[in-house]
């Protein structure tokens, strides 16, 4: 009952810390990563240019960008956050951009043929063809996002899952760091899957078979 | 209805189409015959304002077409459905839930309205993108190989539904095809492409007396006139 309960504190304290910087940084990832991604669409002759950079961007790991970005932005969770963002991000940009390349020219084609153009177009096309990459995409980014925030939170904020296990370890407290590694596993697992649903949700289409 | 003047045009310096004039009518249903790989799909795009030839003119009931407008509707040859819409998102893809509704009714396809292009076969799918194409009630259907991926049977039906249109609803289609006996069953005009650039060498309205030698012989002369 006591360690239940212990449990409960842990997630209610600092999974929830963490959890929240993920909500924010991911969040505001998936905003720029398919606004950006999305944006190559229509600027063709900019679009390699901006996947070279981000390709180049996303080998360096978010763990190698808390240094920086303590120094800009300060010790505390808007570094977190930023972090977060930055793993989120590429992935997201990347596989929206890919989306984007693959595009069959047909679609644009017909769509020019039933005069389906400005946010219509934007809405129920474009993100429509790209939706299975931008999910992978989200695939990918949740789970670098993931373990971004608690990199983050083992360096320089002072509370959530990584900061916990963190302060842990200092004290010798092997079950709490070892009772932090299993939550953050269980809500690494959980955010997977529930991306995964989503992904099931959108892409019914992809599943059915031919008749 | 729809006219191309004069039409020339180019692509990476080559020239693939030469002098092409054509005049289609109301309510027609005239074939585009020629092999494959001399330019009809690039004809078709022409017919349709996706491209515009480097000389000639496309007329669209009087007007100059340079721009794909709703009232030509060209119909790709592969499936051109967007897959992650459902049938009645895609037949009402420009007028919406109402009109779809009428047209699933028309075409039958009220009963597969939910499904996604991908649970479809090949025969169902080219009858949505016509009531799609119908749903905007043209003036021009374009078909670029509407047969290839149907059997008899479905040929027939398809036939029998484009020709509904045309007599219903006045619009002209045009099928662009390879396939001779094709031509001669479903239209009520043949015009012949060929040559190298592209142009028109001859036109036939069928009787449906033709006997098969009297159509090998039009292939063979087509075939002869790109050198093949």
């Amino acid at each position: 009952m006591i360690i239940l309960n212990n449990i409960l504190t842990l997630f209610i304290t600092d999974g929830l810390a963490s959890l929240s910087r993920v909500f924010v940084g991911f969040f505001i990832a998936i905003i720029l990563g398919v606004g950006l991604g999305t944006i190559t669409f229509y600027i063709k002759g900019y679009r390699n240019i901006l996947k070279l950079i981000a390709e180049f961007l996303k080998s360096i790991p978010p763990i190698a960008w808390i240094p920086i970005t303590i120094m800009f932005l300060g010790l505390g969770s808007q570094s977190a956050i930023f972090i977060v963002f930055l793993g989120g991000f590429f992935p997201i940009f990347l596989n929206t951009a890919y989306g984007v390349t693959s595009m069959p020219k047909k679609y644009t084609e017909i769509s020019k043929n039933f005069g389906v153009n400005g946010v219509y177009f934007y809405h129920k096309i474009l993100l429509g063809y790209l939706m299975p990459y931008i999910l992978t995409g989200l695939k990918i980014g949740i789970g670098i996002a993931w373990t971004s925030v608690i990199a983050s939170e083992m360096i320089g904020v002072q509370s959530g899952l990584g900061y916990y296990i963190q302060i842990n370890r200092l004290l010798l407290n092997t079950q709490e760091v070892v009772t932090g590694m299993v939550m953050i596993g269980v809500i690494g697992y959980g955010m997977t899957k529930f991306v995964e649903k989503i992904e099931k949700k959108y892409l019914v289409w992809q599943e059915a078979k031919n008749a | 209805m729809l006219r191309l003047d004069n039409v020339i045009f180019n692509r990476g310096g080559k020239r693939i189409l030469e002098n092409i004039n054509i005049h289609i009518k109301k309510s027609e249903v005239v074939s585009i015959l020629g092999p494959s790989g001399i330019g009809k799909t690039t004809l078709a795009k022409i017919m349709s304002g996706l491209l515009n030839p480097i000389s000639g003119s496309v007329f669209l009931e009087g007007n100059i077409l340079k721009t794909p407008v709703p009232t030509l509707v060209l119909s790709h040859q592969e499936s051109d459905l967007f897959d992650w819409l459902t049938v009645e998102e895609n037949v009402g893809l420009v007028g919406g839930k109402k009109n779809a509704e009428k047209w699933l009714n028309i075409f039958g396809l009220v009963e597969y309205r939910n499904n996604y292009p991908k649970t479809l076969s090949g025969g169902m799918k080219k009858k949505v993108s016509l009531a799609r194409a119908a749903s905007v009630n043209p003036s021009v259907i374009i078909l670029d190989e509407p047969f290839s991926s149907l059997d008899e049977k479905q040929k027939i039906k398809y036939y029998k539904e484009f020709k509904n249109l045309a007599n219903q609803e006045g619009v002209a289609i045009i099928v662009v095809t390879h396939d001779i006996n094709e031509a001669y069953n479903f239209s009520n005009r043949i015009i012949f492409l060929g040559g190298n650039p592209a142009t028109i060498i001859d036109e036939k309205i069928p009787t449906g007396e033709e006997s098969s030698s009297e159509k090998r012989d039009l292939v063979l002369k087509n075939l002869e006139s790109i050198g093949k």
